[in-house]
């Protein structure tokens, strides 16, 4: 499993500067994300699930702790090394879709594409494609402000689909459409960790997706809490979240 | 790459319509001020220039050609005894005072030209012949001067008599674009009536103008008339030229005013359209921050920024290019001394791309700072 193993946090901590004290969100959270696993992070509000999130995405620094991808530590990197690794080994997905208005379906699409140096013709060929995996090839010309909130998400997951990523983020990824949508959404990311192996590290409140995930984690207060027995819970239905 | 840059500066309508205004009312207040400059100063010499005459020789100290002390004639005849003269006139330039009908007076600047002149003054002719000033006292003075040297709504015509510093005068044709730096137009007439219309003397003259004989230089020309005469200046054509456009632009001030003008709409365009792009950048940053987290570079996002200043600025240079060519080709009508050659459109290019990627460059800097995680703080 050791090679399987796309992300690893060890005892990471985050600290904010409240006024004069630093404000600690992660108290030494340690986890493992591995190929063809699709991983749900649950807990309330504020028990910092999107600071780790922003963490994993190589978003934001940790205070202190180690950050691993693929095996190589990448904590200490700079600023300008980052976004390559952004590019060639994540995808984002994200609740408010967040796709660039002025451009079609398609060519939000083809953003991830041109940034791994497809030339324009092969990067819409590849969109359409992507387009169609996710049911939307007759809506690839439509801007954002004429599609519907599951279709815009299912563009940013055709987005997410481009890159070669091994680790695909989400925050809240259903968080913003029906549960119809929700499911279909939820499907083909399923979907695509097991049959493009690629590994899926969900943040939710949606009870909903516990049933599709490989795996969950717990957080509460900043610390990942005792995972096989809130996943027992989960199983025996005890409420979550 | 999609074309992010385009599709967003369209987006926006309003605000490309904002940033349009502002690159507009620059490259054109630029271009026209630049115009201003380029016409005035053609203007100061514009006498000099076309007169065809190699050398220049006036009363010493003399600091432009409007502004000239009289000479004695016998500088005249001292210059003429220096070889490689082909030929030789005497030339009178001096300001004076054109009676109107009804009693007021008018400034005008008196041009004397001798019999038979070879000078190519004035340069253009809108009715009548150069030769028609040796008849009957004529005169000849620019088209554009007709209403203003006119009496109660009628232009100034042909054949119409006038006084001259008391001196019978007649309009005998009409040159165009033949105007002066001063308000005083310049007023073609012979020698003999200008001596008269400026309350000179026989005996006194402005200029000496020298033609090279062939195989002379100016510049040789002019090296021999100053070791022969004393008491006099001597430049050649292009010389006086010059020292009569700083005289004017720089020795006044006049010309400095008019590029501090253009500056001014330069700095105004910059913090226009750099207001603009810094709010579309602000209101788009939640898009430029997507872009950071999946993998886009600072120079790619850098680059969609300035290319979006660019295409806005091409648009509006295109419109202010045409506004300004336009108007530098109506004006002059109008008596205001614009002039706007292709040259000067053509470096207004590079204006442009000046004011456009000055402007960029709060919104780069914003863009810069900017954490891609906000993407998740929504």
């Amino acid at each position: 499993m050791g090679s399987d193993v796309v992300m690893a946090v060890e005892d990471l901590r985050k600290s904010y500067n409240e006024g004069t004290r630093p404000l600690e969100v992660l108290h030494g959270v340690s986890l493992t994300v591995c190929r063809g696993e699709m991983t749900l992070l649950m807990g309330p509000s504020g028990s910092g699930k999107t600071t780790l999130l922003t963490i994993m995405g190589l978003l934001l620094r940790p205070s202190a702790g180690r950050v691993s991808l693929l095996g190589r530590d990448v904590t200490g990197l700079s600023e300008s090394q980052l976004p390559e690794l952004r590019r060639n080994h994540l995808g984002f997905i994200f609740q408010g879709f967040n796709l660039l208005g002025a451009l079609n379906a398609a060519e939000n699409v083809e953003v991830m594409l041109a940034l791994q140096g497809l030339r324009r013709r092969a990067a819409r060929r590849r969109a359409l494609e992507l387009l169609d995996t996710v049911g939307l090839s007759d809506r690839w010309d439509h801007l954002p402000e004429a599609l519907s909130g599951g279709e815009k998400q299912r563009v940013a997951v055709a987005r997410a689909l481009a890159s070669p990523a091994e680790l695909i983020l989400a925050d809240e990824p259903t968080g913003n459409l029906d549960s119809k949508t929700s499911a279909q959404v939820i499907g083909i990311l399923r979907q695509l960790t097991h049959q493009e192996n690629r590994a899926v590290f969900i943040v939710t409140h949606d009870p909903a997706l516990r049933r599709l995930a490989d795996r969950i984690v717990y957080m509460r207060d900043g610390e990942l809490v005792d995972a096989p027995k809130v996943l027992d819970g989960l199983a025996a239905g005890a409420p979550g979240g | 790459m999609p074309p992010i840059a385009r599709r967003n500066l369209f987006k926006d309508k309003i605000k490309l319509g904002m940033a349009l205004v502002g690159i507009i009312f620059s490259v054109g207040l630029v271009t026209l001020n630049l115009g201003l400059l380029l016409g005035a100063m053609r203007n100061c010499s514009g006498l000099i220039d076309n007169a065809g005459a190699d050398v220049w020789v006036m009363q010493e100290n003399t600091r432009n050609l409007d502004l000239c002390d009289v000479m004695t004639d016998r500088r005249y005849y001292q210059v003429m005894a220096t070889p490689g003269i082909a030929w030789a006139e005497r030339l009178i330039v001096q300001f004076s005072m054109w009676k109107l009908p009804d009693g007021r007076q008018e400034n005008c600047t008196i041009v004397g030209l001798e019999p038979d002149s070879q000078l190519n003054l004035p340069w253009q002719m809108a009715v009548g012949k150069r030769s028609d000033i040796w008849w009957m006292d004529g005169v000849i003075i620019d088209e554009r001067e007709r209403v203003r040297f006119g009496y109660q709504g009628r232009p100034l015509g042909l054949d119409d008599r006038t006084e001259i510093y008391g001196h019978q005068a007649r309009v005998a044709g009409f040159c165009r674009g033949v105007g002066s730096f001063t308000t005083s137009p310049y007023v073609f007439t012979s020698y003999k009536n200008a001596l008269d219309y400026c309350m000179m003397t026989q005996r006194q003259t402005k200029y000496v103008v020298l033609k090279a004989q062939p195989g002379v230089t100016a510049e040789q020309l002019r090296d021999r008339v100053r070791a022969r005469v004393e008491g006099v200046d001597v430049y050649t054509a292009d010389e006086f030229s010059f020292k009569t456009r700083w005289f004017w632009m720089y020795g006044t001030g006049m010309g400095l005013g008019i590029l501090f003008g253009a500056l001014l709409g330069l700095l105004v365009g910059i913090v226009i359209v750099s207001q603009t792009m810094y709010s579309a950048t602000v209101e788009r940053l939640g898009e430029y921050g997507t872009l950071k987290a999946i993998g886009m570079s600072n120079a790619q996002l850098a680059g969609i920024i300035v290319q979006q200043a660019l295409f806005a600025g091409l648009l509006g240079y295109a419109i202010a290019s045409a506004l300004a060519y336009f108007l530098g080709a109506r004006l002059p009508a109008l008596n205001v001394p614009v002039v706007v050659p292709p040259g000067l459109i053509a470096g207004m290019l590079l204006v442009t791309v000046v004011i456009c990627v000055s402007a960029s460059i709060t919104s780069v800097l914003r863009v810069f700072r900017l954490e891609p995680a906000i993407v998740f703080r929504s």
